[in-house]
């Protein structure tokens, strides 16, 4: 996908703001408050519908406006449209615990994989189910095994094929990132392992799913007692570690800041290699809470057939020579004085 | 807003109780009621009386009918030694539709769903095992819908039937929509009908 240009109305703090965003490479440079995070935030809600910052309409429309407008032209192939966003947020993501990794993993995967989607929705469904049969046994009769199976196999079956194509993925985001680590400090040595807690990867998968079964067969008075499903890919942990620390105990800001940069062009990488489409990379603000000797080797790792989208408040470090230079003043047809 | 009448009012409340209308649909029927021809009134309200007098449900398949049996399971000419499974009798008329299907139905009346108080004590289970039991059904092909709560109920009837001698119970494919484009297909589906694909 490449995008050509994003034309803003209302939206945010932009008026009336034009952004011409043909080429490989585009820097956004502008103040702090001048709307740069607001227009990778339009980019992304173009693209899947849905603030990154969870805001609602009203939050979005520039104050004493009644609707905003986003309008993107795009170049592209029919069907696929992915990008892979990083901004200062993405640290708190990962280390906003297991469910907020998780979903960082879904969200990829439902983008990767159509099959994923499916699975995904039938687990969840049957997990919710089942979750209600544990309470309602508590206080009622026995419920027939049947029923219990019945949910269960759903569950074994969806949960075998989630955690095997996470895992997969995890594989591949693992491996491109130690590559491209490789490129920034050799020393960094960052890690992301995927541990569903069954550790069935190396059987068959009816072999799985069969003792899934079995595991959630037995689990049913423990499960009883919880009220709910102690086991399965919603349980799912996602380990994050940088020079030997895991991003959400020991490592540093920077080097955390770091990781999930890394991660995100890992993701890219492994979206350019199964996809003929490579995503649109947006970095917003990369340098803060960055080590300034590493954004120049950082930039390097954008995929090089991907449009790369970044912004700063000013010219960065390092910028390559091949970027775009776009003063956010010079976007804006009529800008407020937010 | 009140109407001055309030037999008009009870009418538009009446219909704001139905599937899918909200208060101005309702007010629109109403007053489209209220200056249409009598007689064509009186044939509707009539209808609704019949319909709530007359129509039940069939004591063999569980498909809504006037005449007991119902049409399908009194047909000599279809196959009563098949059963199709299906949740409810819109889908008898789908699957009709087709008419591809020669064997008979069972109704279930829903689909298992906990979350809705929905167990298989609610379902027409016990009547599927009745027509099971004393023989002669070689097949009961199970046609709920692909949703996880429809999938759970075929898991479901196919473990309370494994163990009936002679009986093969199957589920209807997933696939992609006749006549369209592959291209155009949504994606999940078209996943699915990959992995659920057979030699040709």
């Amino acid at each position: 996908m490449r995008l050509q240009s994003i034309e803003l109305r209302e939206f945010r703090n932009h008026r009336e703001a034009r952004f011409d965003l043909r080429g490989d490479s585009v820097l956004v440079t502008g103040e702090n408050g001048s709307g740069k995070t607001n227009l990778i935030e339009a980019v992304v809600l173009l693209s899947i519908g849905r603030s990154f910052r969870g805001a609602r309409d009203p939050a979005l429309t520039r104050r004493g406006a009644a609707t905003f407008e986003i309008r993107g032209l795009v170049e592209d192939r029919l069907g696929v449209t992915s990008e892979i966003v990083a901004r200062g947020e993405d640290v708190a993501v990962l280390n906003g615990g297991p469910a907020s990794r998780r979903r960082f993993l879904d969200v990829a995967l439902c983008q990767l994989e159509s099959a994923y989607v499916g699975s995904l929705r039938d687990y969840t469904a049957a997990l919710r189910q089942r979750n209600r049969l544990l309470i309602a046994e508590r206080h009622g009769p026995g419920t027939d095994p049947n029923e219990w199976s019945a949910w269960e196999e759903i569950l074994a079956r969806t949960g075998v094929a989630l955690d095997r194509r996470r895992r997969t993925l995890c594989a591949e985001m693992g491996r491109n990132l130690r590559e491209l680590s490789q490129q920034v400090d050799p020393t960094l040595d960052p890690t992301v392992e995927y541990h569903d807690g069954f550790g069935d990867s190396g059987t068959l998968e009816e072999a799985a799913v069969a003792t899934r079964l079995q595991l959630l067969e037995r689990a049913r008075p423990r499960d009883r007692r919880m009220g709910w499903t102690m086991n399965g890919p919603h349980r799912a942990r996602l380990h994050c570690a940088i020079g030997g620390e895991e991003l959400s105990e020991g490592a540093s800001r920077g080097y955390s800041r770091l990781y999930s940069i890394l991660l995100r062009l890992a993701l890219a990488r492994a979206f350019e290699e199964r996809q003929n489409d490579p995503p649109v990379v947006l970095l917003d603000d990369p340098e803060s809470e960055l080590d300034p000797r590493w954004i120049g080797r950082v930039l390097k790792l954008v995929p090089e057939s991907s449009q790369l989208v970044v912004t700063a408040c000013r010219e960065l470090s390092e910028t390559p020579s091949r970027y775009r230079r776009l003063p956010i003043d010079a976007a804006a047809l009529a800008s407020s004085a937010a | 807003m009140q109407y001055s009448s309030a037999l008009l009012e009870t009418v538009i409340t009446e219909l704001t109780r139905l599937p899918g209308l909200g208060r101005k649909s309702a007010q629109r029927i109403a007053f489209h009621l209220l200056r249409s021809p009598e007689g064509d009134a009186k044939r509707l309200a009539q209808s609704i009386v019949d319909l709530k007098a007359k129509v039940e449900d069939c004591r063999i398949c569980g498909n809504v009918t006037e005449t007991q049996p119902c049409a399908i399971c009194a047909d000599s000419r279809r196959d009563n030694s098949v059963i199709c499974v299906v949740e409810q009798p819109m889908d008898v008329l789908a699957i009709e539709r087709t008419g591809e299907f020669r064997g008979s139905y069972h109704v279930l009346k829903g689909a298992l769903s906990p979350i809705d108080g929905i167990g298989p004590e609610q379902l027409k289970l016990s009547e599927l095992i009745d027509r099971v039991k004393p023989g002669g059904v070689v097949e009961v092909i199970v046609a709920t819908n692909p949703t996880a709560q429809g999938e759970a109920t075929a898991l479901y009837i196919a473990r309370l039937l494994q163990n009936v001698p002679g009986l093969r119970v199957t589920r209807i494919a997933r696939g992609v929509p006749m006549g369209s484009d592959l291209e155009f297909s949504d994606q999940v589906t078209l996943a699915r009908a990959l992995s659920g694909r057979k030699e040709i």
